[in-house]
């Protein structure tokens, strides 16, 4: 008997190891497959179609100009660039390029360019112009268009170079910036942004900031609507839409996720992000749900803001945080609307203990609980 | 096997599978996107989730896996070859492993998020489920030869 049983554990010993080694071959072939199906982009549109698994996080960098930076640039009517001794005034053609004309103070015409994916074109009153490939690596954009036609006009276009974007003469200076830019968006919205100086102001009990700022205002309809501030010395945004959201972000809400802030603020990311705080807390209001899970494959409103705008403002992800191999099931929806009761009510995860901070609070948790309990079934409309 | 030295096999169990997730994140787990990358949300690199096991289904898949496999030798090499014993026992385990998933939970990059107790509970019901399999798997396939002797 003895010895039987120990053949036994042999055998078993034996199995588990066999099973072991197979499960792990099986797992690396199947996952390196996977891997290489991923990184390994298709040729001119052939080949095969690389999936991403429910919980893959495909939304942009937060450093860079994602789908929604564009489709807000894309709604712009016109962006005016103020410089010392110019005003350049970009707006986009009808076949989708954009056109810049560089004007003196009395609304001369001194210069235009216009420009396309392909191309970049500068005409000047007189002297040299030029038609160059459009090799900036980005889409043309009019806040570029605009200073690209300043460049060219204040430089000339004799010994150029592309440098940061842009098609320079070769100088070791920065580029030359506006001191004011002026974003003009659908809807009656529009937005300026200027340099300034501000003394200290206290934006949470013993936070302060002060200095040098760029200043947005905010207008819809010609009414004022808001402001928003960038002090770069303390790298701080702060805004201000009445009726719709009020807040700041500095280095510390920023620092855990992205390491602080994984792009420095300029005047046209401060124009377009107080137009997207307006559009999208306005659609929030009017519709009272964040997610449109309407099966037409159109982005929600918390995806689009995380696309380009929360990942960097809000140290959120979209979706189920710590849970995001449920993200493509019916409880997603329990999480968004759980989101989006945070993002309204200020809530934090110490909400869950701290108990007596916010019944507000509370009550986003007690509902996110009992969506996942009934299997996200709960929601009714107005619930959030 | 002593409570204690289950409770140490749930726990190193855990830790071990999640380096591995931490490692292989990008390469095995899709969680970097369509661009491999470092830290998720780190500058200029791809903006995934951050490497954790139920932040991607193939990372579920492996944990569970790795708790039924380490489940069904622990209970093996252990003896305890009735049910009630076998269940106790993954419990042990899967207990080992809550303790150092909450851990890793709160230490993460970024917090642990605004659903950590959902996440710890389902967490906690994934590991429990899978370490039980693994340790009835045992029971199963100790319980013929066990039968065979005890009819002689």
């Amino acid at each position: 008997m003895a010895h039987r049983g120990k053949t036994w554990g042999q055998r078993v010993t034996t199995g588990a190891a066999c099973l072991l080694l197979l499960l792990a071959a099986w797992s690396t072939m199947s996952w390196r497959g996977a891997a290489a199906r991923a990184s390994a982009p298709p040729q001119s549109g052939s080949g095969a179609v690389r999936t991403a698994p429910p919980g893959t996080r495909v939304a942009g960098d937060p450093g860079k100009k994602g789908d929604t930076y564009y489709w807000f640039e894309g709604q712009t009517q016109q962006v005016t660039a103020r410089f010392a001794d110019a005003t350049v005034v970009a707006a986009r053609g009808l076949a989708g390029e954009v056109h810049a004309t560089v004007r003196d103070l009395h609304g001369n015409d001194l210069a235009k360019a216009s420009a396309t994916t392909k191309t970049v074109q500068y005409a000047p009153g007189g002297g040299q112009s030029l038609l160059a490939l459009n090799d900036s690596g980005e889409r043309p954009t009019l806040d570029w268009s605009a200073r690209q036609a300043y460049e060219l006009w204040k430089g000339g276009t004799a010994n150029l170079e592309w440098k940061g974007g842009l098609i320079r003469s070769r100088r070791v200076e920065p580029p030359y910036e506006p001191h004011a830019l002026e974003t003009t968006w659908v809807n009656g919205l529009k937005a300026v942004v200027t340099r300034k100086s501000i003394g200290r102001i206290e934006l949470a009990k013993g936070r302060f900031a002060h200095g040098a700022v760029l200043k947005g205002e905010l207008t819809k309809d010609g009414v004022a609507a808001g402001i928003a501030l960038w002090f770069e010395r303390d790298r701080v945004f702060a805004w201000d839409i009445p009726g719709l959201t009020k807040g700041w972000i500095g280095p510390e809400h920023l620092q855990p996720v992205h390491g602080g802030w994984p792009f420095t603020p300029d005047m046209q990311w401060l124009n377009l992000q107080m137009i997207a705080f307006h559009h999208f807390q306005t659609l929030i209001n009017a519709n009272g749900f964040v997610a449109r899970r309407d099966g037409c494959g159109r982005e929600s409103w918390t995806d689009a803001l995380t696309n380009f705008f929360v990942p960097t403002l809000h140290a959120n992800e979209a979706g189920c945080d710590g849970l995001h191999w449920l993200d493509g099931t019916v409880y997603r929806m329990c999480c968004d609307i759980h989101d989006y009761c945070y993002a309204k009510f200020g809530c934090t995860s110490k909400t869950w203990w701290m108990l007596w901070t916010s019944w507000k609070c509370d009550l986003c948790n007690a509902f996110v609980v009992d969506c996942f309990l009934v299997g996200g079934d709960s929601w009714n409309p107005g619930d959030a | 096997m002593m409570v204690w030295t289950r409770l140490f096999v749930g726990a190193i169990t855990f830790l071990a599978a999640h380096l591995v997730i931490v490692a292989r994140w990008h390469a095995w787990f899709a969680g970097g996107g369509s661009a491999g990358g470092a830290t998720p949300g780190s500058p200029g690199t791809s903006d995934a989730y951050t490497p954790w096991f139920m932040n991607s289904t193939s990372a579920v898949a492996f944990t569970s896996v790795a708790f039924l496999v380490v489940n069904l030798v622990v209970a093996l090499a252990g003896a305890r070859h009735r049910p009630d014993q076998a269940v106790r026992g993954a419990g042990y385990v899967a207990a080992g492993a809550v303790v150092v998933m909450t851990i890793v939970l709160f230490t993460s990059p970024g917090g642990p998020g605004n659903l950590f107790p959902l996440a710890i509970v389902i967490g906690a019901g994934l590991i429990t489920v899978s370490s039980v399999v693994g340790a009835m798997a045992a029971w199963l396939v100790t319980k013929a030869p066990l039968a065979r002797r005890t009819s002689k």
